[in-house]
């Protein structure tokens, strides 16, 4: 009952297998709709939570968007770093989605329904993990595809650091969802919401840190 | 001589110099040859003999009296123009006074020996080390000692005020904290492995300046390329965390140490105190327009010891220099040691080029830069290090006695308050070890303990035999905090910093007249250590033999050989010949940029090396002016013009013949420290040689001559201004003995770079030509009038040039053995010579005939000035 509440509070919607996400701050259902779809989506939930827990006692599964994920080649530097991290294993990282499958053991399983202190306690980890390199972040409420995908060309460096540099400079934008950024391929990619945010703003961002936009002269 | 003096007035003087020089025909001398000019009314040089008091009733008049006598028995007075006494009549005039002399210094200087002194910074540091076996730096948390005719040894220097009393406090809390072990296990070894880019200056210039590039496989690395026109790296911290700078393969740089650029390792920041061994690559190339090609020669990197100040950040942080290292072109040199680290110790990173264009110059593009570059690979620190555990410098305080763990909380006995080892430093990845909880000596018989371990302590840092009455004493102030509740450590320590604040420990602690053996095993080793002595020493002195002639020299053989001379000869040299002041002014960087840390230090270097050869190899004092050797690195020898060295180790060299170098007179060091950073004058470093080397006193100038300002422009030379000067009589005496060797060494500018002609930053004269300049350089000098080192000796012997002056001044060395022996005596004996200890300088010149330095040493040592306070 008390996960029920919580679910109602917090609008929050379910996963398959039976992982939970935290509040979303930008979904903004109408009421009535998100009670009935939150009083599905817990049933579904407690029936699917039910049969993994018949499965396997000892891990949970639970998917988060994975931020600093700004190049292909970052994948396998997750994974890498996340192999020293006890008591959880990473399942899939989808390059394309920007999301991360975590398997959680002990600690980091669910407990007293407390999702926000759950994925406080694993973006921990991961910061520690990775030093930094990458974080979580509750999933999003829409696929990408549904997003507005905008490119920004980038000249100057193909350095790893750079790319990432650029990436850090707008993906905690308002209204950006996911960003990917490859010097080598001299561009950056942002999926947005237009209502929210723009190129404009991107771009003025990008610049204010010393990016150069292909269109630009150097400073 | 006309008699212009009415015979009332000279029957007056004669009587007054009659009770000085009591020889009749020493005061036939001085009216006949004197009083002519030096009466009341000429008072020429500003003597008046008729004013002269005869009753030598201090030392000011005595000096005067003492300048007198050296004029006559050099044969400056009467000067050459007047009538001149025979030599018979100059002889006796002299001895006569020479007589009256001593005999009135013995009256008025009767108590004046060796007064009671304490130990110096210096002595201090080493004794503290040799006693405790841990190197600590010590000398920044005491007051700066002060200096008496240069030397900081000599007792007049060495005052004791409260403020020293508080630090030395201080300092005891300071090294009992370190000495003793707070935990019953010594910290692990571990290795720490560290790149240069993670410090934030470098990581900085390879991101945004050029002034640093990253290096993969001897090339610029791909995946952190090179900055170029108008493209920076961006957002620094991004690169961190993706560990891109603690994982570069190698990190070149370009640019010099300046004040906004000194990179340290701090990565690794010490915590516990200790020997740490320490591995680095290094190698040079030179960058050319975003290609690595070879070197020019062998670069160099200096590293420091950086003494981090509260959580290290900024910069501006104290360090001392631990050395310099090779980085051969292209292939890495690997270098190993091992260094005492104190906490909050990290090493400091200096590539040793000469400055070169600096980014602002070629606009951040490394493109278009070409320049000598230095690449580390990389830097290993592993440690602590043991030998055993507790170290030496706990068992010297508390023997084998157990550890035992206490509750910090225990209301009966009062503990130690521990701080937990922990990291202070930010950016510093070592982290303290596990901790192992409170642990403290424990004693069963804590007062039959205390005297054991105070039994053996207290001899040995009073370096001398101790009473029983002394050791009870300190006994008794163990009990009296025992008995108040304390723990055994701290009842010790109570007793141990008392100790270490005790006059017993911090002055020299010598009887009047003969010294006693202990303290003469003391003068010895503070003379050739600069620290207490050894216990073969104590031994020596505790079973009488130390001061037998034979056993005396054997010491100072064995103490000459042992690494703990080196003590002396870079602390004599300090003070004797004014290294100290090395870097008492930088060299104007438009006038000199050839100018750099690693110059001056390999300056200072050499002289320390030269004077450790004229040991070694027992050369004669005629070394102190030429010599055909010098002891070069790369460095000195390019600035010296003298070709085929190649590193950055001071190693010996022929000086070829047509080189003006040889001899302190010609190194660099002295040369720097009589100039300022602009300009040179005769003036100061004739006064330099003719007071430290050839070893004739100097008057300080008058109080109301003012000071010949150089013409920093470069339109007049210095001979003209000093011409004018000389023009006046008053001036002349002085001058005509101090600016001979002042001339000549105008052959050397103010960094003792060879120059035929003067620098000069204005006007339209010609550029200079590069052959001796590196070619990376940015020159913006113009050479101006040319150099004129001709001139006269006072005796009226000319030179053309410094060759000429050498031979002039080597042709008579008894003057410059005279010297060397002198000023060690001041040094050992820690005062002012006095007139009457002429004649035993003379007789330790003649005893170490043919005068090497090395006999000169040992007979200092054996003559009565060593034996007595």
């Amino acid at each position: 009952m008390k996960t029920l509440l919580f679910l109602l509070l917090h609008n929050l919607r379910c996963h398959t297998h039976h992982s939970v996400t935290l509040p979303l701050c930008h979904y903004r259902a109408p009421a009535v709709v998100a009670l009935t779809a939150t009083l599905v989506l817990f049933l579904l939930s407690s029936i699917t939570t039910g049969a993994a827990a018949a499965q396997d006692t000892s891990a949970e599964e639970s998917t988060f968007r994975l931020l600093g994920l700004f190049m292909k080649v970052r994948v396998a530097a997750f994974q890498k770093a996340m192999a020293e991290v006890e008591d959880l294993d990473v399942a899939s990282v989808s390059y394309e989605t920007g999301e991360v499958t975590l398997r959680l053991r002990g600690p980091f399983r669910l407990q007293n329904d407390d999702h926000e202190k759950q994925l406080r306690a694993l973006n921990n980890r991961v910061r520690i993990g990775t030093r930094g390199a990458f974080e979580l972040a509750p999933p999003q409420p829409k696929p990408l595809s549904k997003r507005t995908k905008i490119e920004i060309p980038i000249k100057g460096h193909d350095c790893l650091g750079c790319s990432f540099g650029a990436y850090r400079a707008v993906y905690k934008l308002k209204g950006v969802h996911r960003v990917t950024s490859d010097f080598g391929e001299a561009s950056l990619t942002a999926w947005i919401e237009p209502k929210v945010t723009d190129r404009e703003t991107l771009e003025a961002e990008l610049l204010k840190r010393k990016v150069m936009l292909a269109d630009t002269k150097s400073e | 001589m006309t008699n212009r003096i009415p015979l009332s007035a000279r029957l007056c003087l004669c009587a007054c110099i009659l009770l000085v020089i009591p020889s009749a025909k020493a005061a036939d001398f001085f009216e006949t040859h004197c009083v002519d000019c030096h009466n009341a009314t000429t008072t020429e040089g500003g003597l008046n003999l008729n004013d002269l008091s005869r009753e030598v009733d201090d030392k000011a008049l005595f000096a005067r009296w003492v300048k007198i006598h050296d004029r006559i028995r050099a044969r400056e007075m009467p000067p050459e123009s007047q009538p001149q006494p025979s030599k018979q009549e100059r002889d006796e005039a002299v001895a006569a006074l020479k007589r009256s002399l001593i005999e009135a210094e013995a009256q008025l200087h009767q108590a004046d020996r060796t007064r009671v002194r304490r130990l110096t910074r210096v002595e201090y540091e080493n004794t503290i080390r040799d006693l405790f076996g841990m190197r600590l730096q010590l000398q920044e948390r005491l007051p700066a000692d002060g200096e008496v005719h240069g030397f900081d040894k000599n007792s007049d220097a060495l005052a004791m005020s409260h403020v020293h009393l508080a630090k030395y406090v201080e300092a005891a809390d300071y090294i009992l904290d370190l000495a003793i072990a707070t935990q019953p296990k010594a910290p692990e070894v571990e290795k720490y492995h560290i790149s240069p880019a993670e410090d934030g200056g470098v990581s900085l210039l390879a991101a945004f300046n050029g002034g640093a590039v990253f290096l993969r496989d001897k090339q610029p690395d791909p995946h952190h390329p090179p900055v170029v026109e108008g493209i920076q790296h961006v957002d620094r911290g991004a690169h961190k965390i993706l560990g891109m700078y603690e994982n570069a393969e190698s990190v070149g740089i370009h640019r010099h140490e300046d004040e906004s650029f000194a990179p340290r390792f701090q990565a690794f920041t010490a915590i516990y105190p200790a020997r740490y061994r320490v591995r680095t690559s290094l190698w040079s190339y030179t960058w050319d327009k975003g290609e690595v090609k070879p070197a020019r020669g062998t670069e160099a990197v200096r590293l420091t010891m950086v003494q981090l100040k509260g959580n290290g950040r900024h910069n501006g942080h104290p360090s001392y220099l631990i050395g310099y290292f090779d980085a051969p072109s292209i292939d890495s040199q690997f270098h190993e040691f091992e260094w005492w680290f104190n906490p909050k110790d990290c090493l400091g990173f200096n590539v040793a080029l000469a400055p070169v264009h600096i980014y602002h110059q070629y606009k951040r593009d490394l493109n278009s830069f070409t320049g000598p570059g230095i690449a580390c690979d990389y830097v290993e620190v592993q440690g602590p290090l043991f030998d055993s555990w507790p170290p030496p410098a706990h068992r010297q305080l508390f023997g084998e006695l157990p550890m035992v763990e206490f509750d910090a909380n225990s209301q009966a006995t009062t503990y130690p308050e521990r701080e937990r080892p922990r990291q202070k430093v930010t950016g510093a990845k070592n982290r303290a070890q596990e901790y192992q909880g409170n642990w403290t000596v424990h004693s069963e018989t804590p007062g039959k303990d205390a005297r054991r371990l105070l039994a053996v302590f207290l001899p040995k840092a009073f370096r001398r035999a101790v009473s029983d009455e002394l050791i009870d004493s300190y006994a008794s102030r163990v009990k009296q905090r025992l008995d108040a509740g304390d723990c055994f450590e701290l009842s010790m320590r109570y007793a141990y910093r008392a100790a270490l604040c005790s006059p017993d420990f911090l002055y020299h602690v010598e009887p009047a007249g003969q010294l006693d053996d202990y303290a003469l095993a003391n003068r010895l080793s503070y003379f050739l250590w600069n620290s207490m002595p050894d216990n073969e020493l104590t031994e020596l002195a505790s079973d009488g033999t130390l001061r037998k002639p034979d056993v005396l020299q054997r010491q100072v053989e064995r103490l000459l050989k042992n690494r703990k001379s080196n003590r002396f000869v870079t602390d004599f040299c300090r003070q004797w010949l004014r290294l100290g002041d090395i870097a008492a002014n930088d060299a104007d960087r438009k006038l000199y940029p050839e100018a750099s840390i690693y110059l001056q230090n390999s300056m200072v270097a050499e002289t320390e090396a030269y004077f450790r050869e004229l040991i070694d190899s027992d050369l004669d004092a005629t070394h102190l002016i030429d010599s055909d050797f010098a002891m070069l690195n790369e460095k000195l020898a390019v600035h010296y013009a003298i070709d085929g060295v190649s590193g950055s180790r001071i190693r010996k060299v022929p000086v070829p013949e047509d080189s003006p170098r040889g001899g302190f007179l010609t190194q660099a060091s002295i040369l720097k420290v009589t100039a300022n950073g602009t300009t040179t004058s005769p003036v100061p470093r004739g006064a330099f040689v003719t007071e430290r080397l050839l070893g004739q006193p100097v008057d300080p100038p008058p109080p109301d001559i003012p000071a010949i300002e150089p013409d920093v422009r470069g339109a007049t030379t210095i001979r003209e201004l000093l011409d004018r000067h000389r023009a006046d009589p008053n001036c002349a005496g002085c001058h005509s003995k101090l600016d001979p060797t002042g001339f000549a060494l105008e052959s050397f500018d103010v960094i003792g770079g060879y120059r035929e002609r003067y620098r000069t930053i204005e006007g339209d004269e010609a550029k200079p030509e590069r052959i001796l300049l590196d070619p990376h350089l940015h020159v913006r000098f113009r050479l101006g009038p040319d150099v004129d080192p001709s001139y006269q000796l006072a005796d009226g012997r000319t030179f053309a040039d410094i060759d000429e002056l050498k031979k002039h001044l080597i042709a008579n060395p008894d003057p410059l053995s005279a010297n060397v022996a002198r000023h060690l005596t001041i040094y050992a004996a820690g005062r002012e010579l006095g007139f009457r200890d002429r004649d035993v300088i003379a007789r330790i010149v003649t005893a170490a005939e043919p005068g090497g330095i090395r006999s000169i040493i040992h007979q200092v040592v054996q003559s009565r000035l060593f034996h007595t306070r």
